[in-house]
């Protein structure tokens, strides 16, 4: 696929995702956003229903718009620009993980009557879930998987502890990523499981993070899920995969986003703010570190939109997964120095709870963490790089 | 990533004619990191030229192949990575599209066939003792004396200049004016009389640069390129491959690949470098910062394809290029560690005379070497410079 395709349907998903920001969400409309108990206003959730972009994630045979993940990064980027609060790459990559299971590959009935139920009302913005991928203890690998899931007469029982879910409060289902023991096969394989939010034996524990985005702790009792709950009758893991990759690439593009708005506010403000008779822009040692900021968040635009074209149809191929964990370390690092150098150009004013910069501060340090930070995508990267060192044609001129 | 859907043939058909035609004695120099002697780039421009590579992105009507710019950095890193002779930029991508552009007939039809040929070497007389960064407070004089200029004055970190051929050199015509508006483009023979270049060796240990000093050398009007006093602008006009090329993708990959080798050889409490968390972790972080460098290069040269204009925000592929290009270097210096240190200035030209392994007894020269990266062509701070004052408009 070219990245370069559809240029112009691109630009309009970038408009209309740039003026809905402008228009839509103001800074009170944030704030009621953010008061929610849920961080998620229903009102403005619907209105990301209504201009398309819940549906754009999901695939066509899902019911969806089949859009790339390149554009879902477009429109994250918009979000993250604004400030946007409610879970959109959360949510919408875990419907577009639901909606792909119900492709037929392999033809799924069980898979396609939980899509019939559940994708036209993710799509309309009716119903919200979120994925449930890791566990205490594991930070932000996913690979450990301690919640198991064991067979019963009409289906699963499930046992076990996730963390750290995103958009979880006020969701109607999870997806749960558990264990299971198939016969036959050596180890386990990791399948994912619509559970309802009410089901019994579920507890879930929400907390708001310092960024004002919200999440939750999920502990999952012997909860008892009907076999039609598990999404996928063969082993889909790669897709799972592939997903928490979508899921991490959107969260890059959304960071790329606020780190833009959080240098535009900063270079605004050393064009303005006078010190010795001169604006602190005209200085050339803050003019360089201005010029660094610019390029870190420029090569991060660039590296996470070509994470995203590098996305793979069927699972992570090893060019997919080298490019995700490069994206995510470098982002996360261009984040922190970002974040960093908005307060100390800023000065005092840069501390400041009620400045605007704050919300952004608070943001991209969050963001920094959320989905691995780069030492642990750098350890990923460098697992890739085993490969390559290993490869035959490495040498083979 | 490939947007034209023959760069994967292309680069087939590359990596075949270098196995099958790069002589092994001039991969064993490049791999090694020894400097490349006269006799092997001509033996090596002979070969290209002989495949219609050496000069592929001039027009056709003056020798080249048309090549597109994604197919012309293709070419340089598969070249790079494959340890060839990294071609002399100043010959083949300055000095020619300048005449192409710039030139007259004759000149044309002078220096250009023996450019394409790969036989005529240039040098660029640019920097001087007090005119390096600020180049156009330059002082090397050229007076109009009949049908010659006479110029006098010196001129500073040429490199090859012991190769070269020909130099084309900015001078002073004018004192009266700004100073960018009193400087020629001059082509000086090297072999004319009043020419001295004397080596400078370099912390590396190499003589990769020199100066050169003119004493009343005469050089006939003719030379001149464009018209007396535009010089500047001649100076100025950076071709856009040019400036793409300046992420030095190719060069870069290539020290990746020498670190991955080293990672893999040298041990440390029983295991190879690349099992250790340190060196690891140092690797994929530059792996990383050349992955966005790729992403964000791959941007300018799709402008570049579809007739956009490329902007002054290139600049950041020559700051970040270059800033990666010593981080490699630091890593192989910092990963061979003691193997580093033994010294010989025969193992910098000719086969190592040390005990210490394959890629090290080179390694710490390279290493002073690549400080160079962001110092020639608009240092850092000149691209710092520019990225402010044209992109964010301080």
């Amino acid at each position: 696929m070219s990245a370069f395709e559809n240029d112009e349907q691109h630009a309009h998903l970038v408009e209309s995702a740039r003026r809905y920001v402008e228009r839509g969400y103001g800074a009170s409309v944030r704030q009621s956003s953010l008061a929610h108990p849920d961080g998620c206003n229903p009102a403005r959730w619907t209105e990301l229903a209504e201009l398309g972009w819940l549906a754009l994630p999901l695939s066509e045979a899902g019911g969806g718009l089949g859009g790339s993940l390149f554009e879902v990064c477009l429109i994250a980027e918009e979000l993250g620009r604004g400030l946007v609060i409610e879970p959109y790459v959360a949510c919408a990559t875990a419907g577009a993980l639901l909606a792909d299971a119900a492709a037929p590959w392999p033809a799924d009935a069980a898979a396609e009557g939980q899509c019939a139920q559940w994708l036209p009302a993710l799509a309309a913005g009716a119903r919200r879930i979120a994925l449930a991928a890791w566990e205490p203890g594991a930070r932000f690998d996913r690979q450990p998987c301690a919640t198991v899931a064991t067979r019963t007469d009409g289906g699963y029982r499930l046992r076990g502890r996730k963390s750290m879910v995103l958009g979880a409060p006020g969701a109607n289902a999870f997806i749960i990523v558990a264990r299971v023991d198939e016969p036959g096969s050596t180890g386990f394989v990791r399948v994912p499981f619509l559970v309802e939010a009410n089901a019994p034996g579920l507890k879930l524990t929400p907390y708001a993070l310092y960024d004002g985005r919200h999440a939750a702790d999920l502990e999952l009792d012997d909860v008892s899920v009907g076999a039609g709950m598990r999404i996928g009758a063969a082993d889909i893991s790669a897709r799972i995969e592939r997903f928490c990759e979508w899921s991490t690439i959107a969260h890059c593009a959304e960071t790329v986003g606020t780190m833009a708005a959080s240098f535009g506010i900063t270079l605004e403000y050393l064009k303005t703010r006078k010190q010795f008779g001169r604006t602190l822009a005209s200085n050339q040692a803050l003019q360089h570190r201005l010029v660094d900021m610019y390029v870190a968040i420029e090569e991060s635009r660039a590296i996470t939109q070509a994470a995203a074209q590098a996305d793979t149809v069927r699972g992570v191929s090893p060019a997919f997964g080298r490019s995700a964990a490069a994206a995510k370390a470098y982002v996360s690092q261009a984040a922190r120095m970002v974040w960093k150098e908005c307060v100390q150009l800023h000065g005092a004013i840069g501390m400041t709870d009620e400045y605007v910069l704050g919300h952004h501060i608070r943001r991209l340090a969050a963001a920094v963490t959320l989905y691995g930070d780069d030492e642990l995508h750098l350890v990923r990267l460098a697992s890739y790089e085993d490969a390559l060192a290993m490869a035959p044609t490495e040498r083979s001129f | 990533m490939s947007h034209e859907p023959d760069l994967a043939a292309f680069r087939t058909e590359l990596r075949r004619f270098i196995r099958e035609q790069l002589p092994p004695d001039i991969k064993a120099t490049v791999r090694a990191g020894r400097q490349v002697s006269l006799a092997q780039f001509l033996r090596w421009h002979a070969l290209l030229a002989a495949q219609g590579w050496l000069v592929p992105h001039w027009p056709r009507e003056h020798g080249g192949q048309g090549w597109s710019v994604a197919q012309r950095l293709v070419f340089d890193e598969e070249t790079c990575t494959a340890d060839c002779p990294e071609l002399n930029s100043i010959t083949f991508d300055m000095i020619g599209p300048t005449l192409i552009r710039y030139g007259s007939r004759a000149q044309q039809a002078r220096h250009l066939p023996p450019i394409a040929a790969g036989t005529q070497w240039w040098c660029q007389g640019y920097s001087e003792p007090d005119a390096g960064s600020d180049l156009a407070s330059l002082r090397a004089r050229a007076r109009r004396q009949g049908g010659h200029y006479v110029v006098t004055g010196s001129k500073i970190w040429t490199s090859y200049a012991q190769y070269a051929d020909w130099m084309f050199c900015l001078v002073r015509t004018d004192g009266e004016v700004k100073p960018q508006e009193g400087i020629s483009f001059l082509l000086i023979d090297m072999r004319s009389p009043g020419i001295a270049v004397r080596p400078i060796v370099g912390i590396h240990g190499w003589s990769v640069f020199n100066e050169v000093f003119f004493d009343a050398v005469q050089v006939p009007v003719e030379n001149l390129v464009g018209a007396e006093n535009q010089g500047w602008s001649i100076a100025k006009s950076l071709l856009e491959f040019e400036r793409l090329k300046l992420a030095r993708i190719g060069e870069n990959k290539r020290r990746a690949a020498r670190a991955r080798e080293i990672g893999w050889r040298e041990i440390e409490n029983g295991e190879p470098l690349m099992r250790r968390p340190w060196f690891r972790r140092r690797y994929a972080d530059l792996q990383m910062r050349l992955i966005a460098l790729e992403a964000n290069s791959a941007r300018f040269i799709e402008r570049s394809r579809t007739g956009q204009p490329i902007g002054a925000e290139v600049s950041m592929l020559k700051l970040r290029g270059s800033q990666l290009i010593q981080a490699w270097e630091d890593l192989a210096v910092d990963a061979l560690g003691p193997a580093s240190l033994p010294y010989s200035g025969a193992a910098l030209v000719g086969d190592s005379d040390l005990p210490t392994p394959d890629l090290a007894p080179t390694a710490s020269s390279r290493r002073f070497l690549s400080r160079g990266f962001t110092i020639a062509g608009g240092s850092s701070e000149i691209q710092h410079n520019i990225l402010a004052k044209q992109v964010l408009g301080l």
